[in-house]
């Protein structure tokens, strides 16, 4: 599938349909300079979609504010998307087409058709947000605005509680 | 020559430039240094200096790059093969070293400037390396594999994205492209990664399970950047590989034994 004919529309079914995650003790893995976790995430319903979310955490000390979770579409025929990652506020970040700066803040990247026809990088337009502040509030946001299950970590659900209620 | 005062364009040039460079303390160790440098998805390169004892200036990204290109490689890629070896004249020719995972110029004042240059051509550079490949692989592989094998077998006898519907669920494993066969249909699959690797064993082995018919034609990207677990078991299960598109004398060879050609 060429990504040249994917639509709003249809990176909004991808991002809205309901998703499990399949390995959810999945354990975090160190890489030279910082630790990931990837889970396997399934769509729910019955068109078979498959993802994969990502987890980044910089390790380096005064690095905190170094980190990125994301949503990314697995398509049948090999290829990937990244459908939307929220970043930390370590760097500001340009939306280059509306030539649109960022500061530092937390901001959530997200596909759009109009980065892709443009021949940009997908997920090259990004939002300000407060709605996070460290990397596991980010995944808390990324599940529920993903409509993920099945990542229920104590840790998780604790800020659930803090964040939801 | 044109008449421009070299003088005035350079002094424009230089506050252009020097405007769009900023220092702010991150922490009491850390400076961050702004520069209009980004990576292709707008984020901005992530540069810093640490003082060091001896007045040493160390330039580093505490580590960003590779964690930003982990987003959508896998890393350890990067250490293996013609990967590492690019990976390695990058980090030569622009002198930067690397200590657990941050690249990194140890620098003074003076080369304070062009050292930060440096160190934003080592991270474009190594940031191209996994855009290209990932061009390569996922975009430009399948037009060429389609190209190929058009040269070989007339549209008429080619069915794109085919199922085979006499299998449960047959829309869970898509086959590339069905040939009309010489004994049976021929189905084609291209694999540009380890993904699709694991993806095209499973479909085969459903396949079998399901006793159809048809011969398999399996071709890679690269087959020498699969990792042998997963090409062993592509292999039990597959008929014929073809180990990249630059190959192609063998690809239609190949094709032409298995194809209708007309």
């Amino acid at each position: 599938m060429a990504f040249e004919s994917i639509t709003d529309e249809f990176i909004e079914e991808l991002i809205g349909c309901r998703k499990m995650v399949i390995n959810p003790k999945t354990r975090d893995v160190n890489k030279p300079g910082h630790k990931q976790v990837n889970y396997i995430v399934k769509a729910l319903d019955d068109s078979g979609h498959k993802f994969e979310l990502f987890t980044r955490q910089n390790l380096a000390e005064g690095m905190e504010d170094d980190f990125s979770c994301g949503l990314r579409w697995l398509a049948s025929n090999g290829e990937s998307l990244i459908l939307c990652r929220y970043n930390g506020s370590s760097h500001p970040h340009r939306n280059k087409i509306e030539n649109q700066a960022l500061g530092l803040i937390c901001h959530i990247h997200r596909a759009t058709e109009r980065y892709i026809t443009a021949n940009q990088k997908p997920d090259g337009f990004a939002y300000e947000t407060d709605n996070y502040q460290s990397l596991q509030e980010a995944v808390l946001c990324l599940v529920r605005d993903c409509r993920i299950d099945g990542l229920l970590t104590d840790t998780v659900e604790t800020n659930q509680i803090d964040l939801f209620t | 020559m044109m008449n421009i005062d070299v003088d005035i364009l350079q002094k424009t040039l230089c506050d252009a430039m020097c405007g769009e460079v900023r220092v702010r303390e991150k922490t009491p160790e850390i400076l961050a240094v702004d520069t209009p440098f980004t990576f292709p998805d707008g984020d901005q390169y992530q540069l810093y200096i640490k003082v060091l004892p001896g007045g040493i200036l160390r330039l580093t990204d505490m580590g960003h790059t590779l964690m930003h290109l982990s987003y959508e490689h896998d890393i350890d890629r990067f250490r293996e093969g013609t990967r590492s070896m690019l990976f390695d004249k990058i980090k030569s020719e622009t002198s930067v070293d690397e200590r657990e995972g941050a690249l990194c110029i140890d620098s003074s004042p003076d080369h304070l400037a062009i050292d930060i240059f440096r160190l934003g051509q080592a991270i474009t550079s190594i940031s191209d390396l996994g855009f290209l490949k990932r061009s390569r692989v996922e975009s430009t592989f399948y037009d060429d594999l389609r190209e190929s094998l058009f040269r070989v077998v007339p549209a008429e006898k080619v069915r794109k994205d085919y199922l085979y519907e006499s299998m449960d669920n047959a829309s869970d494993y898509p086959i590339d492209y069905r040939i009309e066969g010489r004994e049976a249909p021929v189905f084609l699959f291209g694999i540009p990664n380890r993904d699709k690797a694991k993806t095209v064993t499973i479909i085969l082995e459903h396949l079998l399970r399901a006793n159809a018919a048809f011969e398999s034609i399996l071709v890679f990207s690269d087959q020498s950047s699969l990792p042998r677990a997963d090409l062993a078991r592509l292999t039990n299960v597959s008929d014929t590989m073809i180990s990249s598109l630059d190959a192609e004398s063998d690809f239609r060879r190949k094709l032409e034994k298995m194809a209708q050609l007309n």
